[in-house]
């Protein structure tokens, strides 16, 4: 497994008070989906910015694709990044979806008959095609976090951060959004960062980051990291529902798994249930 | 003392080539001293509706009764900040209105407004900010140096300081983490148990509808469809399926399990859940 992003001993604060990274190691693998979960204020924010350069560490290195960061390369590096923000307003720049779609592809010199193409396969794809006329502002937050969305697939870029990229969303626009980009994830050789909260969206990811308090508690496989509960409870974070239950019903002597997916719970319950 | 809804319309720019009719024909009674959820889908009115509650939007046909007032079509509600002092709407994302240099003056803003004293409004900033899980060292601190949360937090604590009777929030834990939004669910509870407070809440979280509330309101496309408590609500599959609701991860195992013909009781709590598939397994 190559790792496209990496951080080395980052140190960042935003003031003296407040050290957001202190001395953080972690790694992305190419071509994977990596969740990054932790409670608010844990630095995952941190990390996708740096990433993206858009804030500078105070000490340790961040690589990107081979690349070393420093300030004359900043720009490649963004090149090769397409980010979501949590809240998209501090990303609009057309004024009407279309141009926004359209900004980030005249920026990589798409010519005209393409980018169009690509602005309507995008927007029809995260269920905007009807309000390319619309202005961007003038949208509810879920509908702008699926344009945010369309401008960065149309881009394709090498790697795709999302920074909680759906919480505005109702559960099923969530649900339609998640699997559309799990489905270009697996198309193309790209690689997914997931800034999230949705423990059912880390378990179906390929590999999970916890945060804490500006550093990696625990990383790995979301089967594994996932069961690890009494360290999720310990940074208020939860264990999905699946584990929970198959856990339960372990303790009371039934012949399950600890299984993190609902489904599997299910199947193994009406495997047993038959052969009684 | 009650809050109705009699033929409640409203249309957005009327007359205009933006007319939108976001509320039809709306009747509902909503209990007092209880945590209710208005669901539904984006676009379906849920907060056009609760912005009547406190007459930031006025009907355009029918009547809105809050306790002895009455809002109607076509009159310029007086007074409204009698009403304002009863009803506190907490907006999506209030953190956007923080606007004071200091966390105190923020929360003191609102009270002081209503003609409060300046020593009472900042006694009810102290208690207001314990309220919501925050200790009195931020009150002197800047608000826009908060995190997100604890930003929702101080803004909450802003309409706390008031002290309503009746509190409207739309999606209130929207973009928090789970124990963040937990916590926050948690104070409106205890908000409603230990303060008699009435909850009204727009919210998308079903896990939150099925711990922490009373009954449960169905707005879709302008229109009240489904009204009930909380267990009756999620018995209606059809319904769920009819919105696209996803359900709470137990109400979505349950009807895995029943349709593969597992028995299970009505109660939709974990233990309960355990203790029946323990049965069921073992029969």
């Amino acid at each position: 497994m190559t790792k496209i992003i990496e951080l080395q001993d980052v140190v960042f604060s935003y003031d003296e008070n407040t050290p957001a990274l202190r001395g953080t190691n972690l790694y992305i693998n190419k071509g994977e989906y990596t969740t990054i979960i932790g409670h608010n204020g844990s630095g995952k924010s941190t990390v996708a910015k740096l990433i993206m350069g858009l804030l500078e560490a105070e000490y340790g290195k961040i690589l990107v694709d081979g690349l070393e960061m420093n300030i004359d390369n900043v720009y490649e590096i963004r090149s090769k990044i397409g980010i979501v923000f949590q809240n998209p307003d501090n990303q609009f720049i057309g004024s009407t979806v279309r141009d926004d779609i359209a900004f980030g592809l005249e920026n990589h010199q798409i010519p005209q008959q393409d980018m169009d193409d690509l602005i309507n396969t995008y927007a029809s794809k995260v269920g905007m095609i009807n309000y390319l006329d619309h202005e961007p502002t003038k949208l509810s937050g879920g509908q702008k976090q699926r344009v945010a969305i369309a401008g960065v697939l149309a881009m394709h870029p090498d790697i795709i951060i999302l920074d909680e990229a759906t919480s505005m969303l109702d559960p099923l626009g969530r649900e339609e959004i998640n699997s559309l980009v799990h489905e270009i994830h697996e198309k193309n050789d790209m690689t997914i960062i997931s800034i999230t909260h949705d423990i059912e969206e880390v378990a179906m990811s390929d590999r999970v980051i916890v945060l804490d308090k500006g550093k990696v508690r625990m990383e790995g496989k979301p089967e594994d990291v996932l069961k690890r509960e009494s360290e999720l409870v310990s940074m208020n974070l939860d264990v999905p529902f699946g584990y929970k239950l198959s856990k339960a019903l372990k303790a009371q002597g039934i012949a399950v798994h600890e299984d993190i997916l609902i489904e599997e719970v299910v199947n193994e319950l009406c495997q047993l249930n038959s052969k009684m | 003392m009650s809050v109705k809804f009699k033929n409640v319309g409203h249309i957005y720019s009327p007359d205009s080539p933006f007319e939108y009719v976001a509320l039809h024909d709306v009747n509902l009674e909503l209990p007092l001293h209880k945590m209710v959820a208005i669901v539904g889908n984006t676009g379906s009115g849920k907060s056009t509706l609760v912005q009547h509650l406190n007459a930031l939007l006025k009907p355009t046909s029918g009547e809105v009764h809050i306790n002895d007032r009455i809002i109607v079509a076509d009159e310029k509600p007086r007074n409204l900040k009698s009403l304002r002092k009863v009803v506190g709407l907490v907006f999506q994302f209030p953190e956007y209105q923080l606007f004071e240099e200091t966390i105190l003056r923020d929360i003191a803003f609102g009270p002081k407004n209503f003609g409060i004293s300046e020593e009472e409004a900042e006694a009810r900033a102290r208690m207001a900010i314990k309220q919501v899980g925050l200790d009195e060292s931020y009150l002197m601190r800047s608000p826009f140096d908060l995190s997100g949360g604890q930003k929702r937090r101080v803004a909450i604590a802003g309409i706390l300081a008031m002290d309503p009777e009746i509190i409207v929030l739309d999606e209130p834990t929207a973009g928090l983490d789970p124990q963040g939004a937990k916590q926050m669910m948690q104070l409106f509870a205890d908000l409603k148990n230990k303060h008699n407070k009435t909850i009204y809440i727009v919210t998308h979280d079903m896990e939150h509808v099925l711990n922490y509330c009373d009954e449960v309101v169905v707005m879709k496309d302008g229109r009240m469809i489904h009204q009930s408590n909380v267990e009756d609500f999620f018995a209606e599959g059809e319904l769920l399926n009819d919105l696209h609701i996803a359900p709470p991860a137990i109400i979505k195992v349950k009807q895995m399990l029943k349709e593969r013909g597992f028995k299970l009781s009505k109660a939709n709590d974990f233990d309960t859940l355990v203790k029946d598939i323990v049965k069921e397994v073992r029969k």
